[in-house]
Parts: C-alpha cells; sequence; structure tokens
C-alpha cells in the first residue's frame, strides 16, 4: 500500500527504491515506536475496565490492530501481484512476496490473542465464529501463497504463478467466506459473539485503539520496506554473480 | 468422430490403463474405513461427522490423480502437440477435467451407497447425497485444473499442489457437506441447491480461462 | 507462401538469447539453424511456434501478421521438438491412430514413409530410441501441414532412417512444404537459406534492474 502516491512508478526502480525506503526506515521506525508505545501503555494502563469484560477488554488494542493488518496485507499483496501482471515491476512482485510472512504473522497474532481473549469472555479458547473461520480461510491461503514462494526459486515465471495464486486465492477465499455467512445467518447471535467492537465502543477505548491501529500500520510499514530491501538485494546479488560468472 | 471424441478416449484409456483409478478409488475407501473404525471403537455417534467423512474423503483422494492431468503430456511434448492442433487449450482442459471426473470422482460416487453404510447413513440419504455429489464434484475436478497447471514441470510438488489446492474446495465441500447434512435429517434446502449448483457452474465456467493462464506462463 | 520473420529478438530473464533474426521462406524451400549448444536453436524454434513470446519484431505469413495468431499457426506449423510427443504404454498403430483422430488426417500406410508397417503391433516402451524417433517422424506425414518446425529430427536415426527422412522431406518441399531445421550437421541437404546463431555476448548490465 506505500505505493499509492503520486510518485508510483518512480519507486518502481528498484536502485531507487532501496535509496528512498533508506531514508524512510529511520523515520518509520521512530514513528512505529512511538505510536506503538503510546497507543498501547495508554490502551492497557490508562483505560478503564470494562464493566463487563473487567480489564481482558484491553487484549483489543493489540487483537484488532493485527486482524485489520491480517486482512488488509492480504489485499496490499492482491494489488501488488496484479501490478505485476500489468507492469512488470520487480518491486511491486519482491514487496507481495515481503509482505506475506507479515501477513501470516499478523493472522496468528489475531487468532492466538483472540483466542487468549475469548477463553475469559466466552468460555472457550476457539468457536466457529464466521469471522474466526475467515481468519482459519485467510491463514490457509497465506500459507499457500508462502509455499510456492519457498518450494521454488525465484524468476519470472514463479513471480507470475505466485501472482496468479494471490489473485486466485483471494477469489476463493471471498467464496469461502460467503459459504460460511450463508450457513451461520440465524444460527449465531450477533453482537455477543461478535468481534465488531467499533459501533458499541466509547471513546475512551476507542482513541488508544486508534493509535495502536496507526501504530500497527507503520509497523507493517517498517518490516515491509526492510524486508523488499532485502529481497531486492538478494535479486541484486543473484544478478551480480550471474554477471561475475559470464565474464 | 471430432477430434476431441480422440483425445476423450485417449486420455480416459491413459487414466483407466494406469493404476490411478484403482489407486484413487481404494484410497476413498480406505480413508472411510479407517475414520469411521476409529471413531466406532469410542461408541461416539457416527452420522454426525460420516457426511464430512465421506466428502473429505472424496476430496483427498480426488487430489491423488491431479498431478499426473498435464504432467506426463508436458514431460513427452504431447501438450506442445496439443498447442498447435486445431483445438483450444482451454477445450484440452476442459476435456482434461472431464476425464478426471468420469475416472476419480465417478467411481467414487458409484461406491459412495455402499460405503455409507459403516458411515451409518440411510440408503435414502445416500441416494440424496449422491445427487449433492453430481452437482459438486465436477467444480472439484475443474478446480484441481488449477493446481496441475501451478505445480507443471515441478518433480514432487505432489505436497505443494494439495497445500494450494485442498483451500479451493472449501465453498464447495461447505455447501455440498452442510446439505448432506440437512438431507440426512429429511431437510431439503432448495435455495442451497441452488447455490451450491451456481457456485460449481462458475468454477467450470472460469477456471479452464485460469488453467490455460497458468500453462502459458509455463511457456515462457 | 511465404512465411517472413522480421527483427525476431528474446530475452529470458534478463538475458539476451537471440536478436535480429530476419528470414523470408517461400514454398518448397528449407532453411537450416545452425550454431553451437546454447546458442538458442531450439528457443527459435519454439518462437517461431509461437510457445514463445518474441521481445520485438514479427511473424508474417504472405505479408499477414500473425504474430500473434493461434489460429492460423495451428492450421499451418508443426513443431517436432527433442520429444517424440509418444505415449510409451501405446502400441505403434495405437499412436499413429491417435494423431491420424485429432488431425483428421490418415497416414498413408500403402507407401508407409518411414517405414513402421513392421512395427505396428510393438508397445512403444518397447521400441527402440531410433524406432521412436521413426515413428514421431510419421505424424509430419500424418499432419499435413505447410511448415515444418523440427529440432534435430534426425538424432538418434541411423544412416538408412535418416535416408528415409530426407526422402519424405523432399516430398513434402516437392509438395510446396517448407521446413525449418535445427541442426549441428547438414544431412546431406542443401539448404536454401540458413540462420546462424551465435552465443550472445551477455547484456545483463544494461537491462538488468537490479544492477
Amino acid at each position: 500500500m506505500h505505493k499509492s502516491k503520486r510518485s508510483i512508478w518512480e519507486i518502481a526502480n528498484p536502485k531507487r527504491f532501496v535509496s528512498i525506503s533508506g531514508k524512510l526506515i529511520p523515520l518509520l521506525a521512530i514513528v512505529t515506536i512511538f505510536s506503538l508505545g503510546l497507543g498501547v501503555s495508554w490502551g492497557i494502563f490508562f483505560t478503564p475496565n470494562d464493566f463487563r469484560q473487567g480489564s481482558a477488554v484491553k487484549i483489543i488494542y493489540i487483537h484488532v490492530p493485527s486482524a485489520f493488518l491480517a486482512i488488509n496485507i492480504y489485499i496490499m499483496m492482491l494489488i501488488t501481484s496484479i501490478i505485476w501482471l500489468v507492469r512488470r515491476h520487480h518491486v511491486s512482485l519482491l514487496a507481495a512476496k515481503a509482505a506475506a510472512p507479515i501477513g501470516l504473522t499478523m493472522t496468528l497474532v489475531a487468532i492466538l490473542t483472540g483466542a487468549i481473549w475469548g477463553k475469559p469472555i466466552w468460555g472457550t479458547y476457539w468457536v466457529w465464529d464466521p469471522r474466526l473461520t475467515s481468519f482459519a480461510i485467510l491463514l490457509m491461503f497465506y500459507i499457500g501463497y508462502i509455499s510456492i514462494w519457498s518450494a521454488l526459486e525465484y524468476n519470472e515465471k514463479v513471480g507470475d504463478l505466485s501472482a496468479l495464486l494471490c489473485i486466485i486465492g483471494s477469489i476463493f477465499a471471498l467464496l469461502s467466506r460467503y459459504a460460511v455467512l450463508f450457513w451461520s445467518q440465524g444460527l449465531h447471535q450477533g453482537a455477543s459473539l461478535s468481534l465488531d467492537k467499533e459501533e458499541n465502543i466509547s471513546n475512551v477505548f476507542y482513541l488508544p485503539l486508534l493509535v495502536c491501529l496507526f501504530g500497527f500500520f507503520s509497523l507493517f510499514l517498517t518490516l515491509l520496506l526492510i524486508r523488499t530491501r532485502t529481497e531486492i538485494r538478494i535479486k541484486r546479488m543473484s544478478s551480480l554473480m550471474r554477471r561475475n560468472s559470464e565474464k | 468422430m471430432k477430434p476431441y471424441i480422440y483425445i476423450l478416449s485417449h486420455e480416459m484409456k491413459f487414466s483407466t490403463n494406469g493404476k490411478s483409478l484403482l489407486l484413487s478409488t481404494c484410497f476413498f475407501i480406505i480413508i472411510i474405513l479407517t475414520t469411521s473404525i476409529s471413531v466406532s471403537q469410542f461408541g461416539v455417534e457416527t452420522s454426525a461427522t460420516s457426511v464430512a467423512i465421506l466428502w473429505v474423503a472424496l476430496a483427498l483422494s480426488a487430489l491423488l490423480s491431479v498431478k499426473v492431468m498435464f504432467q506426463i503430456d508436458f514431460d513427452d511434448g504431447t501438450l506442445d502437440w496439443l498447442m498447435l492442433s486445431p483445438i483450444s487449450l482451454e477445450t484440452i482442459i476442459v476435456l482434461k477435467a472431464i476425464t478426471h471426473w468420469l475416472t476419480t470422482c465417478l467411481p467414487m460416487m458409484v461406491l459412495t451407497p455402499l460405503v455409507c453404510i459403516p458411515l451409518g447413513i440411510t440408503f435414502d440419504s445416500a441416494l440424496w447425497i449422491l445427487l449433492v455429489m453430481l452437482i459438486g464434484t465436477p467444480a472439484i475436478s475443474f478446480i484441481s485444473t488449477i493446481g496441475a497447471a501451478l505445480t507443471l514441470g515441478e518433480r514432487g510438488s505432489h505436497l505443494l499442489l494439495s497445500i494450494f489446492i485442498l483451500p479451493t474446495f472449501l465453498p464447495i465441500l461447505l455447501f455440498g457437506i452442510k446439505i448432506s447434512m440437512l438431507v440426512t435429517n429429511s431437510i431439503y434446502d432448495s435455495s442451497a441447491f441452488l447455490i451450491l449448483l451456481a457456485i460449481s457452474l462458475v468454477c467450470i465456467a472460469i477456471t479452464p480461462f485460469i488453467t490455460s493462464m497458468i500453462i502459458k506462463v509455463h511457456y515462457t | 507462401m511465404k512465411l517472413t520473420g522480421h527483427s525476431l529478438s528474446f530475452k529470458r530473464g534478463e538475458s539476451l538469447i537471440f536478436s535480429e533474426i530476419n528470414f523470408s521462406i517461400n514454398s518448397g524451400s528449407i532453411c537450416f539453424v545452425k550454431g553451437a549448444n546454447g546458442s538458442g536453436k531450439s528457443t527459435l524454434m519454439r518462437l517461431l511456434v509461437g510457445f514463445l513470446k518474441s521481445e520485438t519484431g514479427s511473424i508474417s505469413l504472405d505479408n499477414q501478421d500473425i504474430t500473434n495468431d493461434r489460429e492460423i499457426r495451428a492450421e499451418n506449423f508443426l513443431y517436432l521438438g527433442h520429444e517424440n510427443v509418444i505415449k510409451p504404454q501405446l502400441t505403434v498403430i495405437e499412436q499413429i491412430f491417435f494423431w491420424q483422430g485429432v488431425s483428421q488426417n490418415t497416414y498413408d500406410f500403402k507407401s508407409d514413409p518411414m517405414k513402421v508397417n513392421s512395427i505396428l503391433r510393438k508397445k512403444l516402451y518397447q521400441c527402440s530410441e531410433g524406432q521412436r524417433r521413426r515413428v514421431a517422424l510419421t505424424r509430419l506425414s500424418i499432419e499435413k501441414k505447410r511448415f515444418w518446425f523440427l529440432d534435430e529430427p534426425t538424432a538418434s536415426l541411423d544412416d538408412n532412417n535418416i535416408q528415409l527422412f530426407k526422402e519424405s522431406l523432399k516430398n513434402h518441399c516437392n509438395n510446396g512444404g517448407s521446413a525449418f531445421i535445427a541442426t549441428h550437421d547438414n544431412i546431406g541437404i542443401k539448404p536454401s537459406f540458413e540462420i546462424l546463431l551465435s552465443i550472445q555476448k551477455s547484456l545483463t548490465e544494461q537491462n538488468d534492474p537490479f544492477i
């Protein structure tokens, strides 16, 4: 999503990307540390306990941002994959490749914190709530995407395959999600099991949550830039090695 | 005879000549027997999960014969030749999927009323489940072509293929299993039937184009 | 019919395989594609039949651009690569019947240009390498296409069989067909045109965005 700037195709050049991101990373890292520190400590220490859930509610400052990222990182991968297919910019493909493990981690964090939260509130670590099911589905497609990269060596063909896999994955993930929703109609009691807190959340919780969301997003950007740079350098290294071997 | 009849019969001959027909059907029976035996020893009510076992066993067994779908043709140059034949690649993919369905899904469906006995499903429900399978399984065969194409040229990528493809069966499985469960309880949800049919038809309609795109990637 | 290629080039990844390939082939003529191992002979063949997309340039048939026209290529082009396009489980005659069925043409068993009549009932996995290649070459006379693209067609053939192949090639040219043959040695045929490929000096540096 870092690509939605005006100078969008300029950073498509790997060298340009490395130099721009090199300047951005320290800045983003500071912003991340500051906003995450502020958001999490504000959320955990300076907000009142929920009258029903007690202090357990405070896990939302980790849970909600990671869940938010888990979904959006997949969408970002989808967009960058399409950009790769259309415009053949290596950086775009490498960004998708670099983002996948972050997305997987965020999905796992969201599921784990959700389970920890669920135990005191629902009395169980896991229920087959449509939203939980969707995350399980998302997890599977992240694993599929990462496994194609780990199984096959980097080249343009595998890039195309992974991009197509990402698109196919999102189609089937959506289909599965609606299949889940179709059957859960009338089975669930909605709000009490729903994780969607934004509607009935009060300002006291909302502001630190926003800061946390921002912090997580900037954490993602930092990690993504670092990982993409690493990928670019790996690619550059193999290009240089090939050039040397050709001489 | 039209050329595609030749291709279909050729494909059929290979799928039945080779051991894959027997193997995947045997695998299907083995999965069902092992799970129902192990579940039955604990005195657990089988019928609740038996439908799910049936479908998942079918999906897993269907995956067994997917890898060879394009691999052999890709290796011995037949795919090259077919791409320069008057028949379009999409048609060839459709023929492959039909062959897969006829040689893998159909034998398992024929066995379904039989394997329903150890699973504790009545014969009447078994016939209904057969109808649901008839709607759902063609989509499984068609979606499988995507996996076969994705892992083309990669030796020993059976596992990789299953990792990609099994999650994409989920929409079909979700509807298939749920409708089958309702049917065993004598609830006939026609709208769910129609949605399963719709998903199945959409998969059949779009997968040949996706698969041909993927195969063309292998030609660059 | 005249097949023309105009400044074709091909890149794999960031390395250039060949560039500026020009040719013009009339009916009844043979074109040799020559070059050392790794100079891109097979790649050029696959590019000409359309399995690979050329980076630049175009291919045209009678002044009609067919660079992206699958149908016209499918109608006129035949490709035989290193693989024999045969299924080892089949007998020779089953394989030939299959080709006949799909291409809706027949093999002339009476004249039998590739002399396969004696091994018709033999399973292909029992055949020797040379016999299999011979069976693979019968496809040339079954499909009746104008342009043949043959990659090392005489590999593993003995002198007698090379003679058979030359006969059927001559026949093909007399009937107005043409052939592209990627080969190391002149098999006693005088080509009317020759494309010489050389191993390209790498252009990695200027094309690779990562360096």
